[in-house]
């Protein structure tokens, strides 16, 4: 028996009565509970409402990590993770290498970066004169790049390390 | 704050800026993020990672989630393309047997895992949808669903209610299920599904009870 027979002549759990109900009393009890921490951190994690704090979100518009697999699978070679950000009127392209982020903004402007974990401020540091910067990365976590330029404040979406 | 409040009501309280209401999203949300990192069997420390992924980019996005219905379903995939993003990366970081293909790793199991979130899903939308009913009802499904199990008489006894009406109150109790936003959400995506659906999706569907 094919496995589309299986699934076309077994019981719809939303239409039997008895499925229905015994499905609800396995949802209710939860095999294992969640870890408090994870809680308090997620609940922490609305601090972080950049709307609050009247800056700019720059959107990450391009993650090579996050690519169609058949192509990381050629590449034996591993290229360091690349990510775009973007905002209306500035842009930001960063590779994240094993020790540090690397960053230029387009287009160039003086610009004091900052990197930032949920924990705050990680490290700062300023963009060169063609809009390029280095910057310590930690090991784990996710992260977020603050830029402020002479007209406005950025900061872009988080992204995971 | 009343129990039953709808996704959405909750969604545009925490996109307005209410802490209370975004404490609840998590509180409901969390064992979905939780039963995905346990399907990718990552460990405690990487599922944190993947927790903070899903909950940060949250609340950057509230205010432009179009389908806050849907929020269910985009933090399965949230926290999903996470998780293996992690086994990738650690994948890449251990000395590498070039014949031993990491992808084949991380596709072994790939249909189990498929539905082991349709699953988590699944009962997601089960307990959304209880919250939504009236406290009475709730309150006789709960008891129905009672481990170790009641008798109809106990439960006639509790919530004062002639056992001869026990049967047809249950029967109409799950229609009132079946009909919650939550299950209606859930259901409706799922035929979706199934039109479009491949081998996985089959795999999922023996799964169910």
């Amino acid at each position: 028996m094919t496995l589309e027979v299986i699934a076309m002549i077994s019981p719809r759990w939303d239409e039997s009565d008895d499925s229905l109900l015994s499905e609800l009393g396995e949802a209710l009890r939860s095999p294992e509970p969640v870890p408090h921490r994870m809680l308090d951190a997620a609940k922490a994690a609305f601090s972080w409402r950049s709307v609050d704090d009247e800056l700019e979100l720059m959107l990450l518009v391009y993650d090579s990590s996050t690519e169609d697999e058949a192509v990381v699978r050629s590449s034996f070679t591993s290229a360091p993770r690349t990510l775009v950000f973007e905002a209306s009127a500035l842009c930001l392209e960063v590779e994240v290498e094993s020790d540090e982020i690397m960053g230029q903004l387009i287009p160039p402007q003086p610009t004091r970066v900052t990197l930032i974990t949920a924990a705050g401020k990680f490290a700062e540091t300023d963009a060169d004169e063609t809009g390029c910067f280095q910057i310590p990365r930690p090991t784990r976590g996710s992260v977020r790049v603050g830029c402020a330029t002479a007209t406005t404040s950025l900061v872009t979406d988080w992204m995971p390390l | 704050m009343a129990k039953n409040l709808t996704v959405t009501d909750l969604v545009e309280a925490a996109a307005s800026g209410e802490q209370e209401a975004w404490n609840k999203l998590v509180d409901r949300f969390m064992p979905l993020v939780w039963s995905v990192t346990r399907t990718y069997r990552l460990t405690d420390r990487d599922a944190e990672d993947v927790s903070q992924t899903v909950w940060l980019r949250l609340v950057e996005h509230l205010t432009d989630i179009r389908e806050p219905r849907a929020l269910p379903k985009w933090i399965i995939t949230t926290a999903k393309n996470e998780s293996l993003r992690l086994i990738k990366a650690h994948r890449r970081t251990l000395p590498l047997d070039p014949l031993d293909d990491w992808t084949t790793a991380i596709g072994a199991g790939t249909c189990e895992a498929e539905a082991n979130l349709l699953r988590a899903e699944r009962q997601q939308a089960l307990r959304d949808g209880l919250a939504e009913l009236a406290p009475r009802q709730r309150e006789l499904l709960l008891h129905l669903v009672a481990d170790p199990p009641i008798s109809y008489g106990e439960i006639s006894r509790l919530l004062d209610m002639p056992v001869g009406s026990i049967g047809p109150t249950r029967a109409r109790c799950l229609d009132r299920l079946r009909g919650t936003a939550a299950m209606r959400t859930f259901l409706s995506a799922e035929r979706e599904a199934d039109d479009t659906g491949g081998d996985c999706h089959d795999l999922a569907k023996v799964g169910r009870k």
